[in-house]
């Protein structure tokens, strides 16, 4: 494993090209370049917050923000799932041709994403700012938070990017797990909604911890407890580790399936 | 591993699974468990106890029929896949040349492709910025680096891979049939580029089915037959060994799309050389094209007659002499033998033909082997500056 490590820092090169790459396909065509990717959280933030504050009478103060404190990091999460489990398939000409490791394409996706993620936290603090909403230097944790969802996040595609090969059904299900995980997780609801008959089901949700310390930060402005971030810190890691073991346990087979 | 050595290979196996009904996804997959049904595959040995050393600065080729194995060796050399058993060491850095341009992306721009590309082969950063101009130059893409990849002719596409492969400096570089494209100058500086390499005492391994260039270049050759090495040495001798089995129908050549005939004689060879003598398949318009068509009857045969005919590439038939309408009539064959096509200068234009060769009893209704498009050969320009249709016919214009 430690080879394996070894051997994906120097690709590191390649990883770097596949991200620009990502990056510069992705706002190569469009007018508004970067801008998409502020606006479209902005977008969705207004569409839910009219829904939520003014129609279902979610009644919270500076709702707006409360809601894009959790949708961000959601965002980033979702779209990275999708987007990895078909990057080793729709990479596999190119598997079949050259030798390079595998985990290349779907952590070329966790970084690119990366990218857009903290360019759209930008726009959240304007709003804060403008919203009269004092930043309080809690925010100096985020660095650690933006890590802990990395690592998850890549657990859990790597995971996927090889199960994928060997079952093409599975980005169907995906679809469905993500909906419902979307909708199990307190981001467009505060936790303490929650019915307390729920509440074991929710401390089990790992998203609650990786998703929840970017809004207790950000929003309250409040470093989280100390057992919420050692557990946010532990589920990081173990996503991470378990993907990744999986990934370069099954990597070899891969190229008999493509 | 001795020092010499740039590869060895030591019993290297590769299976596949061949599955009679596999199941692609989960949904099967679970069926298939819940019916008790388990998946039915058998396995096929690609490769089965290859052992190959391979010396510093040898130039090597591997021969085989289409599906023998030695593309999966290519493969399995390249690092692609992982033999199921055995061990490939290797003393250098490796570039592969499996399909030239596979990691373009499309809507980048030719410059970001080499920095994409450059890093796929392993390059770094400022490896790619050192040797862009380089690269740019053998491309020859000068004018157009800014643009999309997508908007490239196949053949810019083609330079700027070879040139991007070859920038990596390997000291082990690996080919696959490439050389068979592009157009004769390009083919020029790619073999100009290689011989380079040998001059550098770099180790090439080429796959190919161009057994003429194998001769030429490498200085051993690997015969590859239903996943193992049946024979290894001098070049010459292996392709005449490979040749051999072929005239003997030992191997049957897959990629012949029509071969019939009584088999009372058999075509064991056609060849294609040009004026000087040097078998090739790649000729000017109006250059001298011979044909050698080497046969062996098993018994004596009387009044045979040998046919060709030439074909374009999408299927018009463009002649079809044959010695008994040419009036060169042939008293009997026995045994080995040989005979020769000539056409004096090539009226044909740019592009690539079909050739076939047949022997018929005299009546010309029972054919005693008869290739029917086994063979290509490719024609290039030349000086000639025509453009336009199938034949170039030596003309003038006058005006009265």
């Amino acid at each position: 494993m430690l080879n394996k490590i070894k051997e994906l820092y120097h690709f590191r090169e390649l990883l770097k090209n596949l991200v620009i790459k990502e990056l510069k396909l992705r706002y190569k065509r469009s007018v508004l370049g970067f801008l998409w990717t502020m606006l479209n959280p902005l977008m969705m933030m207004i569409v839910l917050t009219i829904v939520f504050s003014h129609m279902m009478r979610f009644d919270m103060k500076n709702f707006a923000i409360f809601l894009l404190c959790g949708l961000l990091p959601w965002n980033y999460f979702s779209h990275s799932l999708s987007m990895s489990t078909m990057s080793l398939i729709s990479n596999a000409n190119l598997i079949n041709k050259v030798y390079i490791p595998k985990a290349v394409f779907p952590l070329s996706i966790i970084f690119s994403n990366m990218v857009n993620m903290i360019l759209s936290l930008i726009p959240l603090f304007v709003l804060m700012i403008f919203m009269g909403i004092e930043i309080q230097p809690s925010v100096m944790l985020i660095p650690i938070l933006l890590l802990n969802l990395i690592l998850f996040t890549a657990g859990i595609s790597l995971f996927l990017s090889c199960l994928n090969v060997f079952f093409r059904d599975f980005t169907h299900m995906i679809e469905i797990i993500v909906t419902a995980w979307f909708y199990l997780t307190p981001i467009i609801y505060p936790i303490d909604r929650v019915p307390s008959k729920y509440e074991m089901v929710f401390k089990l949700n790992p998203l609650v911890y990786i998703i929840g310390s970017f809004r207790e930060v950000i929003f309250y402005g409040r470093v989280p407890s100390f057992s919420f971030m050692i557990n946010s810190i532990v589920v990081a890691f173990v996503s991470f580790f378990i993907g990744y073991w999986y990934f370069y346990r099954n990597e070899k087979q891969v190229i008999y399936y493509i | 591993m001795t020092d010499n050595l740039a590869i060895s290979i030591n019993n290297v196996s590769v299976k596949y699974k061949l599955f009679h009904e596999r199941p692609l996804t989960l949904k099967e997959t679970a069926i298939n468990f819940l019916k008790g049904k388990r998946d039915k595959y058998e396995y096929l040995w690609a490769l089965k106890g290859i052992n190959i050393s391979i010396k510093k600065g040898e130039t090597v080729g591997i021969i085989g029929q289409n599906g023998s194995g030695k593309s999966t060796l290519l493969k399995v050399i390249a690092k692609i896949l992982e033999p199921s058993e055995g061990k490939i060491q290797y003393d250098g850095k490796l570039s592969a040349m499996i399909e030239l341009g596979a990691g373009f992306s499309a809507e980048l721009t030719g410059e970001e492709n080499i920095y994409l590309n450059g890093a796929i082969l392993g390059l770094s950063k400022t490896d790619i910025h050192k040797k862009f101009d380089e690269i740019v130059e053998f491309a020859e893409l000068e004018k157009f680096i800014d643009i999309p990849v997508k908007n490239y002719s196949s053949g810019m596409y083609m330079r700027l891979g070879f040139a991007l492969s070859t920038a990596v400096d390997p000291d082990i570089l690996i080919i696959d049939e490439i050389l068979a494209v592009g157009d004769e100058s390009f083919q020029k500086k790619c073999f100009k580029k290689l011989n380079e390499f040998k001059q550098k005492e770099k180790t090439i391994i080429i796959v190919s089915h161009d057994l003429n260039s194998i001769e030429r270049m490498c200085d051993k050759a690997y015969l590859i037959k239903e996943g193992k090495l049946i024979s290894e040495g001098h070049p010459k001798e292996v392709i005449s060994f490979y040749r051999n089995l072929i005239s003997r129908g030992e191997i049957e050549i897959s990629n012949i799309p029509n071969r019939l005939g009584g088999g009372e004689i058999r075509i064991k060879e056609v060849r294609f050389y040009n004026s000087s003598g040097v078998a090739t398949d790649y000729f000017n318009t109006g250059d001298t094209l011979k044909v050698r068509i080497e046969y062996h009857a098993s018994r004596r045969i009387d009044k045979p007659v040998f046919g060709v005919a030439i074909y374009s590439e999408d299927g018009v038939h463009i002649n079809g002499p044959n010695t008994k309408l040419s009036g060169f009539e042939i008293d009997f064959i026995e045994g080995e033998g040989a005979l020769e096509y000539i056409i004096k200068s090539l009226s044909l234009m740019k592009g690539s033909y079909y050739f076939a060769a047949a022997i018929f009893d005299y009546t010309c209704t029972h054919p005693y082997d008869y290739w029917d498009r086994c063979h290509h050969f490719y024609v290039s320009n030349g000086s000639i500056n025509e453009k336009h249709g199938l034949l170039y016919m030596p003309s003038e214009w006058r005006r009265v």
